[in-house]
């Protein structure tokens, strides 16, 4: 007796599986996109949605994702996903499953996801079993014409020496950080620059293929430094989906003010002037300065070919000296910097240009 | 021909040399008389410690007033000196830098005659070391939290933070010594949420130099954060934390480093010293410099494991153990000097993206032939690249492979025009593997900017790219894209303001069936406005337009930005502020969001009450952020407000 309970029991069982297999059959899922492509030599990040075309009272669950090749299978993602209408994931394709592939003389392969599960529909019917494949083909191509998406950011703020951290002045003029962005195709790029949790510049732009683009926080204004301590910059991307971390990098703001550099205005000789021997270049006094240098230079290669100290605003070039670093008729440029107590640049000049007249013939 | 080279000698022999005021007088210490000079200190010849020595000169022969002319290293000082009756003294303004000195005196006495006088002499940091230099600057800041959202769980009450700056060197003769390190100490009475900065006592970054530098041979070895740079297909600009080594002698070189591969934050978790099997950069270099064919030959290797994937600053795709080595060989010739440079590398490599897998390493190749140079304004830059399918370098992870192609670039610069266009074609699928399409991109790019008017400087850029499939296989759809941009700039530039206009237009074309155009469009002016040394605001309008030309959805982002850098009263209150409104907004209602942000600082400086070397100050802190989304049905409000106390000190020896 006890028996044939049990084999009813699984009879039971075995048609609830046949009824939900039944069932199962009316669920149809569809996947967008239905095709990517992956670039071959890298991993490829897709984002793939998933639609049942009748939303269920209960998510059913897909345990894992499978590439296939030719029917059999070649790798696994250990990652469920629940779906009771729609659902997400971005999906890494390894470079090991396309090299598989490529090896074996394929150009695409398929990803599969099995969602199935019971769902109690009404108290009065039994649980039904449904059971639906999402499968996504994907293709095999160069990097420039696969899918849109990241393979590596690289955060710096030197463009030069690619500094990954930094201490700047408070105040500083011109901090900006820069993002070294390594993707597969082309298409749009949406994301924001954050620091320390605020939103400074929204990015939205389109990339061409190529493979590696630079982005930089705005010139004007650039990376507040106003606040001393420090300050965490990130590239948070939004599209296309990334399956990585976001870095960040850090810099610090010490506290104590860049000095201000104002500009200092020469007066004579005017620019382009030519000169008596005797002459003497004057500027306009600066605020807290503690002295002048006087830089003379050949306009011919920019080099400086003499200078001088002075706490006045006027200088003339002593003879001895006019007569070893300058000649006759040639071209030359004359500037000031005045520097505080400190030896701080506090004012600099632009450059302007005299010359000297030939002496009297004999 | 002789009489060609006759005519242009007697030519050459009959023009006239520019005249010079008088004639030319080398001054040296050999041949000068001074016995003019009673005494002097530092003497003739004399070593003097002191990084600012005092200099003082006592005459025999008093010269003329007025008459004096003194250099000290070429520069003219004479303003400076303190006359002394019988001479003068001078106190330098700046640091004397150690080592040889000469100072140069002339005058004219009474009756006329020239005085000349050179002093040559030394100068030494310190008895033991010719320089000796330690500077330091440290700033600690105390925060303590006024007012804070009542959901915020993470903004601490209590926050100190201590950053500073080491920098020391010593040398003597050919040998020397520095260090720099940057210390840092955080602390608060919440958790600092994950990322690069712990608490506690650190140091963000280090660096330990010894240097040789001989007449013959040069050394140099650093530990700590290192840059690593040999050539472009094996490492370049690489900042990493290890050891480099660089030795020269006469024309030949030798490198050796080896860096940790991921980039490291602080030394909490390592300090680089041990060198770690699975994430390490090892190589080195030969190089030798043939001055007779001004070329110098450059032998590369380098080997490395790398199983990082978020590093400081970092992060990639990539999940397993990479592993490789690459070895190169370049050579570059000055053919005509500056002219025309060569620039020829050839590289090796075998590289397995994750040793965990069934597949080992895989070989490949890499060249590139380039031609560079400049004549009078113009310059140019002609370069073929091949990359082969699997060509990587460990140290250049990410970085271009299964690719050939030209490239051209040429630049203009006149006096009041600039211009630069840029030209190349390349291929990928380099081994034309028939499961794959092979795809041809053929760029162009025109640069100009034009200068004449200093304050209205303007310029133009276009772009034009195509990029196309061919032999594609069964099932792949074709691609085939055209890419047009255009944009201007324009900008006004006055004594207390300036502004600058930048538009910038891009169509894609789709040309397969798919015909999926988009376009985007960014349109930006900046305002900035500087009444006074002291004042600078900057008003920054942007707006960022992309459609999608097939479903006619258009997503616009307008962007505000205000930056306020203030002293209301001068080196006593400082006021800043920093300040975003954005609107993100889609025709088909997918998007609808609007960010403003705010964040500033209004501090006292308490500098009057303290030391020269200290600058404490006093400051009320405060951001805001409102994120409102409207698709979402969302919105978030994140204020807070803080006092925060901050010292900064500046110490040198």
């Amino acid at each position: 007796m006890k028996f044939m309970k049990r084999t009813l029991r699984i009879l039971m069982f075995v048609l609830t599986l046949v009824w939900g297999a039944n069932s199962a059959n009316a669920l149809s899922i569809s996947t967008t996109p239905a095709s990517v492509n992956a670039a071959y030599g890298q991993s490829t990040s897709v984002a793939i949605h998933y639609r049942f075309d009748t939303p269920l009272q209960q998510p059913l669950l897909s345990p894992n994702g499978r590439f296939f090749f030719n029917d059999t299978l070649i790798g696994t993602v250990n990652r469920s996903l629940n779906c009771r209408y729609t659902a997400s994931e971005v999906l890494t394709i390894p470079q090991h499953i396309v090299e598989t592939v490529r090896r074996a003389g394929g150009s695409s392969f398929t990803f599969s996801r099995n969602f199935h599960g019971t769902v109690h529909s009404s108290p009065s019917v039994g649980p039904d079993y449904f059971s639906a494949d999402g499968n996504v083909t994907i293709h095999i191509t160069p990097g420039s014409v696969a899918a849109f998406s990241l393979r590596r950011i690289e955060l710096y703020f030197d463009n030069l020496q690619r500094k990954n951290e930094t201490m700047v002045p408070r105040n500083f003029k011109g901090l900006r950080a820069y993002a070294d962005i390594y993707y597969n195709g082309s298409g749009m790029l949406n994301g924001y620059w954050d620091v320390d949790g605020l939103i400074i510049e929204r990015v939205n732009r389109f990339v061409p293929s190529g493979g590696k683009m630079t982005l930089a926080t705005p010139d004007i204004p650039d990376l507040p430094t106003f606040d001393p301590g420090y300050h965490i910059v990130k590239f948070i991307v939004t599209a296309p989906a990334a399956s990585f971390e976001v870095p960040e990098i850090v810099y610090w703001v010490r506290g104590v003010d860049e000095p201000v550099k104002r500009p200092l205005v020469l007066i004579t000789p005017q620019d382009g002037s030519d000169i008596p021997a005797d002459f003497s270049f004057t500027w306009e006094k600066m605020e807290k300065a503690a002295v002048y240098l006087v830089s003379f230079s050949r306009e011919e290669d920019q080099s400086v070919c003499f200078s001088a100290l002075t706490r006045n605003t006027a200088y003339q070039i002593p003879p001895p000296v006019l007569s070893r670093y300058f000649t006759a008729g040639k071209m030359f440029l004359w500037s000031v910097k005045s520097y505080d107590t400190e030896n701080n640049v506090i004012a600099e000049s632009g450059a302007w240009r005299f010359s000297l007249p030939e002496p009297p013939k004999p | 021909m002789n009489a060609r080279w006759l005519i242009l000698c007697m030519v050459l022999f009959c023009m006239p040399l520019p005249p010079t005021y008088a004639q030319e007088e080398t001054v040296s210490a050999a041949n000068v008389e001074t016995s003019w000079i009673l005494s002097s200190s530092p003497g003739p010849h004399e070593e003097v410690i002191g990084k600012k020595p005092e200099i003082r000169v006592f005459f025999t022969v008093v010269p003329v007033a007025g008459s004096i002319t003194t250099l000290l290293d070429g520069v003219d000082i004479t303003p400076l000196i303190v006359p002394t009756g019988n001479g003068f003294i001078y106190k330098p303004v700046f640091q004397v830098a150690p080592g040889p000195h000469e100072l140069t005196i002339s005058g004219e006495d009474s009756e006329g005659n020239l005085l000349q006088a050179v002093l040559p002499f030394r100068t030494r940091h310190t008895k033991s070391f010719e320089e000796a230099t330690l500077n330091a600057d440290v700033t600690g800041v105390y925060t303590t939290t006024l007012r804070k959202d009542a959901h915020d769980g993470t903004t601490p009450y209590n926050a100190v933070t201590v950053e500073g700056m080491v920098q020391g060197r010593i040398s003597e003769g050919a040998n020397a010594f520095s260090f720099e390190a940057s210390p840092v100490y955080v602390e608060q009475d919440k958790p600092l949420g994950a990322g690069s900065v712990e608490k506690g006592p650190d140091l963000r970054s280090f660096l330990l130099r010894g240097e040789h530098t001989g007449e013959r041979l040069q050394a140099r070895a650093e530990f700590g954060d290192v840059s690593v740079d040999e050539t472009p297909f094996t490492v370049q600009g690489l900042l990493r934390r290890g050891l480099k080594i660089d030795l020269g002698y006469g024309n030949g070189a030798l490198s050796f480093f080896t860096v940790r591969a991921p980039a490291i934050y602080g030394v909490r978790n390592t300090w680089g010293l041990r060198y770690e099997k699975d994430s390490q950069i090892t190589g080195g270099s030969a190089s030798l410099f043939l001055p007779c064919l001004r070329t110098d030959v450059k032998a590369t290797f380098l080997t490395g494991e790398d199983d990082s994937t978020l590093t400081y600053g970092i992060s990639g795709i990539e999940t397993g153990r990479r592993t490789g080595d690459i070895a190169s060989l370049r050579i570059t010739s000055q053919i005509i000097p500056a002219a025309l440079i060569a620039d020829f590398e050839a590289a090796y490599s075998r590289y397995d993206f994750d040793d965990a897998d069934e597949f080992g390493k895989v070989s490949d190749t890499a060249w590139r032939a380039a031609l560079a140079g400049a004549v009078n304004q113009y310059s140019y830059d002609l370069k073929y690249e091949y990359y082969g399918r699997d060509f990587e370098s460990i140290a250049l992870q990410g970085g271009t492979k299964d690719r050939e192609g030209i490239y051209f670039t040429g630049n203009a610069l006149f006096t009041y025009h600039s211009m630069s266009i840029m030209a190349s074609a390349f291929w990928d699928n380099v081994d034309d593997l028939s499961i794959m399409p092979r795809t041809t991109s053929i760029p162009l790019a025109l640069d100009y900017s034009y200068t004449r008017f200093a304050q209205v400087p303007m310029g133009f850029s276009v772009y034009h790219e195509r990029v196309k499939t061919k032999d594609e296989p069964a099932g792949f759809d074709p691609f085939d894209t055209v890419t047009d941009s255009i944009s201007g700039r324009i900008g006004y530039i006055r004594e207390k303001w300036n502004t600058d206009l930048n538009v910038t237009y891009t169509y894609v074309n789709d040309r397969t069936r798919a015909d999926l155009d988009t376009s985007s469009g960014s349109y930006s002016l900046a305002f900035t406005l500087t009444p006074t040394a002291y004042w600078t605001i900057s008003l920054v309008p942007n707006l960022v337009q992309q459609k999608n030309e097939k479903t006619n959805v258009r997503t616009d982002i307008y962007t505000t930005t205000l930056d306020l850098r203030t002293q209301p009263v001068r080196d006593l209150i400082y006021w800043d502020l920093m300040g975003s409104h954005t609107v993100a907004d889609a025709t088909d209602d997918s998007l609808d969001m609007e960010t403003t942000t705010v964040s500033t600082r209004l501090a006292c400086s308490l500098k009057r009450y303290s030391p020269t070397q200290l600058h404490p100050v006093i400051a009320l802190k405060g951001y805001y952020q409102r994120m409102k989304d409207k698709v979402a049905d969302t919105k978030t409000d994140e204020f807070a407000v803080f006092l925060a106390f901050e010292i900064n000190g500046t110490f040198g020896l």
